[in-house]
């Protein structure tokens, strides 16, 4: 099975605490470029909620001058108003850029990491995972993930800032009004965050639930000709609806946890207000004027910033106003105007640490894909060969022990073509793969011009040596582009040239809009021959001194058969191949062939030699020949 | 306009099958909202006759007060949010399942949409998508609306100046906001655009990777996906900074009113025409108002991209379905398994893939259907099969047309095996069973021995994708689907694609085999299928060209498979 599972186990709180930490440090080196933006970020975070106080004591201040008469204050306190709004939405168009501009870059460069590695693991990675989920992590994880990095981040600021900013100001008007909110606030807030625990549960149950369902969708989008074959729609859509009646429970639920949450917290914003009204008025009807000693003690040593923030009219004006009933009047008027701001971000905090496992399971899900160990490129490089290459006493075996290929040996001089034939699941396409360096085997070497590859970087042996498979596969774009493909920096003109020299040109000129015709996703608009005449050309222009190829003319329309074994013919001539041959004619033209059984050699000679002796090659050409098996 | 109101109606059908629940949901929160108007008004009193008035029994009345408002908003905003999720689950589901329904109902050729990654996209996250409508959008943006208008009414009977005068930037705020919708919504089409790029770019390089590694051209693979990555980001970026300097301009006229309203109240304080409270009331109400319309810009914008999300949904809702179910179909009855087409037209789209086809089989008959790729092999056993309507003439079963039948019974009746066959994760039995879910155990045991599988433990467990199993084994998997099946007429679409020679041998043994007397019609490029066969048919292009009756070696059907100047005839696989 693959070592990615689609669905990440559950993890306990302590797993959870560990995989967040280690996220913590391997993304870190992520933000650090941008740590000029991230600290004007949180400078501006600091600034807004002050702003956003100075506001309230604007409005506050206001108040109290229209209870005192005083219009002239009235007046500059209203154009301060305007003033701190220009300045606070200064400050949040200054946060979003340096923001937008942060996220954009961490997603960027995160993709890009992710996307560089999963193009430089070994092969055999890819077969035990299906690309969907790749995708997926590629996609939609990373930016599930950069979210979480930083946006959490700060969220956390803000609250912080945002709590001791406001804790500050109510002291500062009124120990007697501020305390007892202060006394009850927190403990509104402590109930709110123990509830994330359920919220956390519940948070990585819908994630599983919906991991399963996406894997259960994607699947069967894939099986829909063969649903539809057997007719068996009804039942796959009684399936999935039972599926989402599984995965709508889990989801409401936590829905209803969530909102219970914010429904709390909107009620506990009363509770506040409620508190203030009472035990504000009451402290002012027992005489004890808001705003006294402390306060002013404190506005005047908060001063010099806030005669930069709201000017020295106003500020003047509020030491010389009225004190008391006009002060309270002033400060109820501020709660309740700003009420509803005071506890958002409790809720906020509450939702997010209720995500932490989530937070946890996405990064879990990146890390495993940035871990995986890069296909090994070290060694000297390989220069230019000849092209002899010999494979000495090879075994191999796959990652999970067993063994594919056992004691093989086969030699070819530069220019020779040998041939490799054998029963599907006999190790020819292993072989393949490690004459290009996709895997390096388990004991034994395989030599070109004398060198291990095992000792040279893979990209100067895939210079040197090319393996052309059977699928021939295109990518969307224009048979031209796809042909480049073999060598990025060839011209138009370089590209027709190698057409023409396998004798493609006819055929691909022939297309409907000639080199230009574009050919859909994984080649789908041209026929096989079509694809593979490209991917002969393509290897052409590549121009490589050793030649890996999966014959398949087989598979081609029999319209097409003879000009692309033909093209094949021309791509050899003058180059070693090794060539894995379904054809008779081909085989002849083979130098030796090697006949591989359960992973050894146990045939070699001639063409001649072994069709003519009673070998196990005589024997599979037969088969073809042999007449049919039981009819009816 | 007009497609997008036919956009808006189709996603908001799916909330609105729900009507009663929305609209209880709908009147809850509403009134949950028009309570907090209550908040400024209780404030009013405790500051004129509470706190200048000097009575402490009515600050603690007022307290309380504010409690049992905020209770009774935040009870009636739950059970309303409550309310709508529920219904929000469901029509997401529902979406889901009616586009599942239509995929299965689509061939893969019917719209680019219904293909692999995209067809999972619109499934899972496109479908999400009708939840925030439910919860927010139209509905919710119409009580918005409600709330801002009763707020600005209360405003108007404490001040009608002051309210008038205070609530004039607003105008400048709904009005740009508008303007800056109008633009975002291109700029969101092109992110979404860019978005899908990379997804199939990612895909696709991931696919092909063994080309990628061959050719070494690992780093101008994933540079090639960086381009658009950046690209995207770019575009993205873009989007957001502008929507950001709006809001910002935008917010600063939206903060207008509270000074306004504090100089204009103010002086009517002064002259006597309103309270303190009253002052405090309707500042605290304008700024209601002016949060209100910041929501409503919100929803209003969660409306315009719905409606880019609705029309990438309706490409596949309005697609026209392979097949329509005719009304009162009956069972198809055993059939002998003798089928005649007679003059079939099939159009995919613009092009006509199959061209005025007329054939007949003979219950029993085995036949092979050769053609190059895209002359309509598979198309033709579509439409033998009932998997694809025709556009002209008639596929008939004992003489009867097939479109009088009931579909599922015709599935059991016909069955064409896809040339890939699907295995999905799970046991090998599961997977066999599949073709039909009430087999004993013992006749997926039997089924599994028949199609050459007995080698595997039944309980074996299959990755998707079937990494693990050959192209052979997995076309064995078909062939024991069928047996389960046990139809009368077996359509095959290229079995031995990409065998070796002795495993397409042993495969062909197979099909004949498991065949027992099944009509058979076998889609081909291998010459070897033609010499088990009764009888040879060519297709090009669509039409048939020549139907040849035994030995298929000398028919010029067959050595046009066979290139020219071979030695020994035929091709020899080795």
């Amino acid at each position: 099975m693959s070592e990615l599972a689609t669905s990440t186990p559950p993890m306990d709180q302590a797993e959870i605490n560990r995989t967040l930490r280690r996220a913590l440090r391997r993304f870190l080196p992520y933000l650090r470029p941008h740590a000029g933006w991230i600290a004007l970020a949180t400078l501006v975070t600091i600034l807004s909620s002050i702003m956003t106080i100075a506001q309230m004591y604007a409005v506050m201040l206001g108040v109290g001058h229209v209870v005192t008469g005083n219009m002239e204050a009235v007046a500059s306190t209203a154009i301060n108003l305007v003033i701190l709004a220009v300045l606070d939405n200064i400050i949040r168009i200054t946060y979003n850029v340096a923001m937008i501009r942060v996220n954009e870059r961490v997603t960027v460069t995160l993709r890009n990491d992710l996307v560089a590695r999963l193009h430089n693991v070994q092969l055999s990675r890819h077969v035990s995972q299906a690309s969907g989920t790749w995708v997926t992590r590629v996609l939609f994880e990373a930016e599930r993930f950069r979210g979480y990095i930083t946006k959490t981040g700060m969220e956390l600021v803000q609250s912080a800032v945002w709590f001791i900013a406001f804790a500050v100001f109510l002291l500062a008007l009124s120990p007697g009004v501020a305390l007892p909110t202060l006394i009850v606030i927190p403990i509104m807030v402590f109930i709110a965050l123990r509830w994330t625990r359920h919220l956390k549960t519940d948070t990585q149950r819908q994630r599983d639930a919906w991991d399963t369902m996406v894997g259960y969708l994607n699947q069967r989008i894939d099986g829909l000709d063969d649903v539809r074959a057997f007719g068996r729609e009804d039942d796959l859509m009684a399936d999935l609806e039972g599926r989402s009646a599984g995965y709508t429970t889990v989801h409401n639920r936590l829905s209803t946890k969530r909102l219970w949450l914010t429904s709390y917290l909107g009620f506990t914003v009363h509770i506040a207000l409620a508190l203030l009204i009472f035990f504000g008025g009451l402290q002012i009807i027992n005489g004890h004027a808001l705003g006294s000693g402390f306060f002013f003690d404190l506005a005047a040593g908060m001063m010099p910033m806030t005669w930069m923030l709201l000017g020295t009219d106003t500020m003047m004006a509020s030491m010389g106003m009225a004190q008391g009933a006009a002060l309270a009047a002033g400060t109820l008027a501020a709660f309740a105007l700003f009420s509803k701001r005071m506890l958002n971000p409790v809720r906020d905090v509450a939702n997010l640490l209720g995500q932490s496992s989530d937070m946890a399971v996405s990064a879990q899900r990146i890390l495993e894909v940035l871990d995986l160990p890069e296909e090994d490129d070290t060694g000297y490089d390989l220069g230019q060969v000849r092209g002899h290459l010999q494979v000495e006493n090879v075994d191999f075996a796959y990652a999970d022990g067993v063994e594919v290929l056992h004691d093989v040996s086969l030699e070819a001089q530069p220019g020779e073509h040998i041939g490799v034939v054998g029963a599907s699941g006999a190790g020819k396409t292993t072989l393949m793969q490690l004459l290009v360096r996709f895997y390096t085997p388990t004991s034994g070497t395989i030599r070109l011009d004398g060198h291990d590859l095992s000792e040279v970087t893979k990209t100067s042996v895939r210079d040197q040596v090319l393996l052309v498979t059977q699928e021939a596969l295109l990518f969307d774009g224009t048979v031209a582009e796809n042909i480049r493909f073999g060598r990025p920096e060839a011209t138009e003109d370089e590209i027709v040239q190698a057409a023409r020299a396998v004798g493609a040109d006819e055929v691909l000129a022939g297309l409907r809009d000639g080199y230009q015709t574009r050919v859909g996703e994984r080649g789908a608009r041209l026929s096989t021959g079509e694809r593979q005449l490209v991917a002969l050309t393509r290897a052409m222009l590549a121009d490589p001194r050793v030649i890996i190829l999966d014959e398949a003319v087989s598979s081609v329309d029999p319209a097409r058969q003879l000009v692309v074994l033909a093209a094949i013919r021309r791509l050899l001539e003058g180059r070693t191949a090794i060539v894995v041959a379904h054809w008779l004619t081909l085989v002849e033209d083979l130098d030796r062939v090697f006949v591989l059984e359960d992973g050894r050699v146990t045939e070699s000679g001639t063409p001649v030699e072994l069709l003519t002796s009673d070998s196990r090659l005589a024997e599979l050409c037969k088969v073809q020949t042999r007449h049919p098996v039981g009819r009816n | 306009m007009k497609e997008s109101l036919h956009a808006l109606r189709f996603i908001y059908g799916y909330p609105l099958r729900y009507r009663g629940a929305m609209a209880v949901a709908t009147v809850t929160m509403l009134l949950g909202l028009l309570s907090t108007i209550a908040i400024p008004l209780v404030i009013r009193v405790a500051i004129d006759a509470g706190v200048l008035g000097g009575n402490p029994g009515l600050l603690l009345a007022v307290a309380l007060g504010v409690l049992g408002i905020g209770a009774l908003s935040a009870g009636l905003l739950h059970l309303g949010k409550q309310l709508r999720f529920t219904v929000a689950s469901k029509a997401v589901n529902d979406l889901r399942h009616d586009l599942f329904r239509k995929l299965l109902h689509l061939g893969p050729a019917d719209t680019a949409e219904a293909s692999g990654g995209r067809a999972l996209t619109r499934l899972v996250s496109d479908a999400v998508f009708v939840r925030g409508l439910t919860n927010g959008g139209i509905l919710e943006l119409a009580n918005q609306i409600i709330v801002t208008a009763v707020m600005y009414l209360v405003a108007l009977l404490i001040d009608v100046r002051t309210t008038l005068l205070a609530s004039l930037p607003l105008i400048v705020v709904v009005l740009g906001n508008l303007i800056v919708q109008g633009r975002l919504q291109r700029m969101f089409v092109e992110v979404k655009g860019q978005f899908t790029n990379l997804l199939s770019g990612v895909g696709e390089s991931l696919t092909n990777i063994g080309v990628v590694k061959a050719f070494g051209r690992e780093d101008d693979a994933s540079g090639r996906l960086n381009k658009i990555n950046e690209e995207l980001s770019a575009r993205r970026g873009v989007m957001k900074t502008t929507y950001s300097r709006w809001e910002a301009i935008l917010n600063v006229v939206g903060a207008l009113p509270t000074p306004i309203a504090l100089w204009l109240g103010g002086n009517a304080v002064l002259d006597g025409q309103i309270t303190v409270g009253s002052l405090v009331a309707l500042t605290a109400l304008v700024m209601m108002v002016q949060m209100s319309m910041h929501m409503v810009t919100m929803h209003a914008n969660g409306i315009f991209r719905s409606v880019v999300i609705a029309q990438r949904l309706l490409r596949i809702i309005d697609a026209r379905p392979a097949i329509t179910e005719v009304s009162g179909s009956r069972p198809m009855p055993s059939p002998t398994g003798a089928l005649t087409a007679d003059g079939v037209v099939v159009e995919i789209g613009e092009r006509r893939v199959i061209d005025d086809v007329s054939l007949a089989v003979a219950a029993g008959e085995s036949v092979a259907l050769i053609g190059p790729t895209g002359s309509g092999k598979t198309t033709l056993l579509h439409a033998l099969a009932r998997l694809r309507d025709t556009q002209a003439g008639t596929v008939s079963y004992d003489g009867v047309d097939v479109r009088e039948y009931d579909l599922r019974s015709v599935r059991h009746q016909v069955v064409s095996l896809p040339q890939r066959q699907w295995i999905f994760e799970g046991t090998m039995a599961d997977n066999i069973r599949f073709a039909r879910p009430d087999a004993t155990a013992e006749e997926v045991a039997d089924a599994a021995e028949a199609a050459g599988l007995g080698r595997f433990s039944l309980t074996r467990e299959l990755a998707a994708n079937a990494a693990d199993l050959s192209a052979g084994e997995r076309q064995r998997v078909g062939l024991a689907r069928v047996l389960l099946v046990d139809p009368a007429v077996l359509l095959l679409d290229n079995p031995t694609a990409n065998l070796d020679a002795e495993t397409e041998a042993e495969l062909l043994d197979t099909i004949f085999r498991v065949r027992r007397g099944r009509t058979l019609i076998i889609a081909t490029q291998q010459l070897a299928v033609s010499r088990h066969v009764d009888r040879v048919i060519t297709l090009n292009d669509g039409a048939l060209v020549e139907t040849a009756s035994l030995p298929a070696e000398d028919t010029s059907a067959v050595r046009s498979l066979a290139p020219a100047g071979r030695p020994e005839g035929g091709q020899a696989h080795v």
